[in-house]
């Protein structure tokens, strides 16, 4: 079969079928078999997970921790859910399990009814008989979350877009003062256009390899292995700064900035009609400041403006778009999760406040360590925050 | 410093001529450190609660494997920082006391890094938790509950100061049986408190085993660790009455001190001008006026220092007179390797930690008595900070409650 990789970034679903049938799922048969622990200190179950019948072995039993041992006796790939009856939600969703493979699950179970689910191909195919748990938990007991499904996300997604679409809508007339300022070889004027044109890009959410190659152009990905002024495949806003603070001649910048127009303004006509890949704006929820930490915080990202503050405070704005876009499926399974994660990002912008003025911002190597510090501060807590969404809002395995 | 305690430097070109301090025997107690039952192994565990914090006489011995990691304080208020001290509290209870974390569940990632497995062993972890002058400042309003003599880490005449490695306002000493289980519980600490505290440095220290037996040997070869005051000498706990606030009243002043050892040029001393610098064998670790690594060494027989001369480190930092007794402190060192300088010299030397009631009475006492000591050409302090180590904890209180109640 032909593998097809699947890179987490990816935004853009290829056209490439994404429902594969369970016949045809790839089985990374490692011959690793997991084992049971050698000192269960716990309650333990085995559960076996066969064509004929999902989650058998699975017995009435007392409130508490449990260990189950999730053995796959069928002859397909099967992704194993531990589900609360009726229909309250998730408590863990295992990978999916080649044939003859077991693993260990964990969960604190409270009193209820449980059953077993086994998915194939993003399918339920089978569950399990309720079983009955009785008695109290001392200690929290695992939270049942309501499985997401694409049709849900596929709002959101549509929200984004719109969103998207009016954020890119701003950066034309960015790009034309940009040009224009180029071509008049101001480069004071210049700088101000690009800083414009870099949040704005920034705002989409749009960080690395979220719109394919056409996001790659704008954004300006540097090859490592060359110097930036002989490679040409760095472009748009990247190698427009490298220019700009590298005394490069206003008028090869200016053809840059041309073609960045021109690649802002394709990507523009097509962006409402994107195949969004349906699980991919939970993910991008909390990847936009993770690029931020990694990427602009640390500096890696500069090409010579050291406006890590200013991009920081953009993918803040953008983050609070794409949770917002998420807030219906995100309060529906955690009630006040967005005014949690909206306090983290307000603290992000209590950090940045004293680096600007309007849009004149401290560079990162001007700024004192207390100051990164805040920054580093209120942008890795809001991560801690934000790295729940794409678990809240996972999508069975094979329907992404 | 009296004149006649000028100590001989190698390179001073003019050798004062030693006169005779009379020194006064001292029956100094070595603290006979037997190691508690299963002081090793995955499962030793060290209790979380109790008067004092653990990692300090807690194990006897220290773990093989530390990291002191020091943080600024990025909360901005009293609430934070009680809120700080809260959840650091609630993740040292779970760390060191092991067991399987709760899971987490679908809605959430991991509970766990999963670096010590499924189920996290305690490995002998002990997490010595210390906030430096900088708690005590304008942002938390606890100024007048700032303890006597915290301030900055004093630096003495032949440091050579970085301020990369200087300062701090929390200091986390994690210590345990190996370097995964130090690892995981910073990570899990630092999880869990982000939006208060950042790292500001952060160095690994290691003890070695015995070589062969008895105690272990910094990287100068020599056995370094075996004087050290025993608790019930209450040199190192802050007491009540001691003028100290009561809040600290369990507590005690962490001096940790970085201090590069120049290893290249002490292998190109022959050994006995080394003996002569430290006042020990570097072989037996004992005394150079006994056999044994636990001998007492006998200065009031020695008042002219022929067999360990005066200047003498051992000599210096103790000199076991009554006026000494109280300036003795409690060393827990670990050895640290940081790759190599550009000078093509390794860059290791010793994380210097000691605890005690009182800075200035004992730590910098000690300090001012080795100022210049023959063994200063070979070492270089570079950074470090004072801290107070918290109280410990009883109950379901949390780490540093005092301040707050
Ligand atoms: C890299 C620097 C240092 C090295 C290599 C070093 C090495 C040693 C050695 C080998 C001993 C003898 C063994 C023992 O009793 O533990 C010793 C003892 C001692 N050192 Fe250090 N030391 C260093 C720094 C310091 C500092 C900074 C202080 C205090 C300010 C200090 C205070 C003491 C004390 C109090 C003793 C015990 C003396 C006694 O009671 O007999 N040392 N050191």
């Amino acid at each position: 079969m032909n593998q097809e990789v699947t890179l987490r970034r990816q935004w853009i679903a290829t056209g490439v079928a994404v429902v594969a049938s369970a016949a045809v799922i790839a089985i990374a048969a490692t011959g690793a078999r997991s084992e049971p622990p050698a000192t269960p200190e716990q309650s333990t179950a085995v559960v076996s997970v066969s064509d004929a019948a999902c989650g058998s072995g699975a017995g009435a039993r007392s409130a508490g921790p449990v260990t189950f041992t999730l053995r796959n006796d069928s002859k397909w790939p099967t992704e194993v859910y531990l589900v609360k009856q009726p229909g309250l939600g998730t408590l863990f969703r295992s990978v999916i399990l080649g044939p003859g493979v077991s693993l260990n699950e964990r969960a604190v179970l409270g009193p209820g009814s449980y059953s077993f689910q086994c998915l194939q191909g993003g399918q339920v195919r089978s569950i399990s008989l309720p079983f009955a748990v009785t008695g109290e938990v001392s200690s929290d007991d695992t939270p049942a979350i309501k499985q997401a499904s694409s049709g849900e996300l596929q709002q959101s997604n549509n929200l984004y877009l719109r969103y998207a679409s009016q954020t890119l809508g701003t950066m034309a007339p960015q790009l034309r003062g940009l040009t224009a300022a180029l071509a008049s070889g101001n480069l004071a004027s210049a700088r101000l256009y690009w800083l414009d044109a870099r949040q704005t890009w920034a705002g989409l959410g749009a960080a690395y390899g979220s719109f394919g190659d056409a996001g790659d152009n704008i954004q300006g990905v540097r090859n490592p292995a060359l110097a930036p002024a002989n490679d040409p495949a760095f472009t748009g806003l990247g190698r427009i700064e490298y220019g700009l603070y590298h005394r490069d001649s206003a008028q090869a910048l200016k053809e840059a900035a041309v073609k960045l127009d021109k690649d802002v303004a394709a990507l523009a006509g097509q962006l409402r009609t994107l195949p969004l890949v349906p699980g991919s704006l939970p993910l991008r929820a909390h990847e936009i400041l993770e690029d931020t930490l990694r990427d602009t915080l640390s500096g890696q990202d500069d090409q010579g403006a050291g406006m890590a503050f200013a991009i920081t405070s953009a993918d803040v704005l953008a983050t609070r778009a794409t949770v917002a876009d998420l807030a219906g499926p995100l309060e529906s399974r955690r009630p006040g999760i967005t005014a949690t994660i909206n306090t983290t990002l307000d603290a992000v912008n209590t950090a940045l406040a004293p680096l600007h003025r309007n849009n004149s911002w401290i560079t990162l190597a001007d700024a004192t360590p207390s100051q990164r510090r805040s920054v580093n501060a209120a942008v890795s807590s809001a991560l801690e925050a934000l790295a729940d969404i794409p678990q809240l809002l996972a999508l069975p395995q094979g329907s992404e | 410093m009296s004149p006649e305690s000028i100590p001989s430097r190698r390179r001073d070109f003019l050798r004062g001529a030693l006169t005779t301090g009379t020194a006064a025997a001292a029956a100094a107690a070595i603290a006979a450190a037997a190691p508690p039952a299963h002081a090793v192994g995955a499962t030793a565990a060290f209790p979380f609660e109790g008067e004092h914090q653990a990692g300090v006489y807690l194990p006897a011995k220290p773990q093989a494997a530390s990291t002191f990691a020091v943080f600024a304080l990025t909360a901005t208020d009293k609430a934070g920082l009680k809120a700080l001290l809260q959840a650091v509290t609630d993740r040292v209870r779970i760390l060191t006391a092991g067991g399987t974390p709760t899971p987490a569940g679908s809605g959430a990632p991991p509970a766990d890094s999963g670096v010590l497995g499924p189920a996290m062993p305690s490995d002998g972890l002990t997490v010595t938790v210390g906030l430096g002058h900088g708690a005590f400042d304008s942002r938390f309003g606890l100024a007048s509950m700032k303890p006597q003599g915290l301030g900055p880490l004093r630096i003495f005449p032949d440091d050579v100061a970085d301020p990369a490695w200087l300062g701090g306002d929390v200091l986390l000493q994690i210590c345990a049986n190996s370097p995964d289980t130090v690892h995981h519980a910073l990570r899990d600490i630092t999880r869990h408190t982000r939006a208060w505290i950042q790292p500001q440095w952060q160095i690994n220290g290691f003890v070695s085993p015995p070589r062969p037996s008895g105690t272990p040997r910094n990287l100068f070869g020599y056995k370094d660790g075996i004087a050290n005051p025993s608790e019930p000498d209450g040199l190192v706990w802050i007491t009540p009455g001691s003028g100290q606030p009561e809040w600290a009243v369990g507590g005690t002043f962490i001096v940790v001190r970085l201090i590069r050892m120049l290893v290249e040029f002490w292998d190109r001393v022959s050994v006995n001008e080394q003996n002569t610098m430290i006042g020990r064998r570097r072989d037996s670790g004992a005394p150079l006026d006994g056999s044994l690594e636990r001998d007492t060494p006998q200065y009031a027989k020695d008042p002219n220092g022929v067999v360990i001369p005066l200047a003498a480190h051992i000599r210096l930092a103790n000199p076991r007179t009554p006026a000494s007794d109280g300036t003795r402190l409690l060393r827990r060192g670990y050895n640290y390797v940081l790759g190599q300088d550009p000078t093509g010299n390794q860059n290791v030397g010793l994380i210097f930690a000691c605890y005690q009631a009182n800075i200035q009475k004992q730590f910098e006492a000690v300090q001012e008595r080795l100022a210049g000591e023959p063994m200063t050409d070979y070492i270089q302090a570079f950074g470090g900070q004072y801290f107070i180590g918290l109280p410990g904890v009883t109950g379901n209180g949390f780490l540093g409650a005092g301040l707050f109640s």
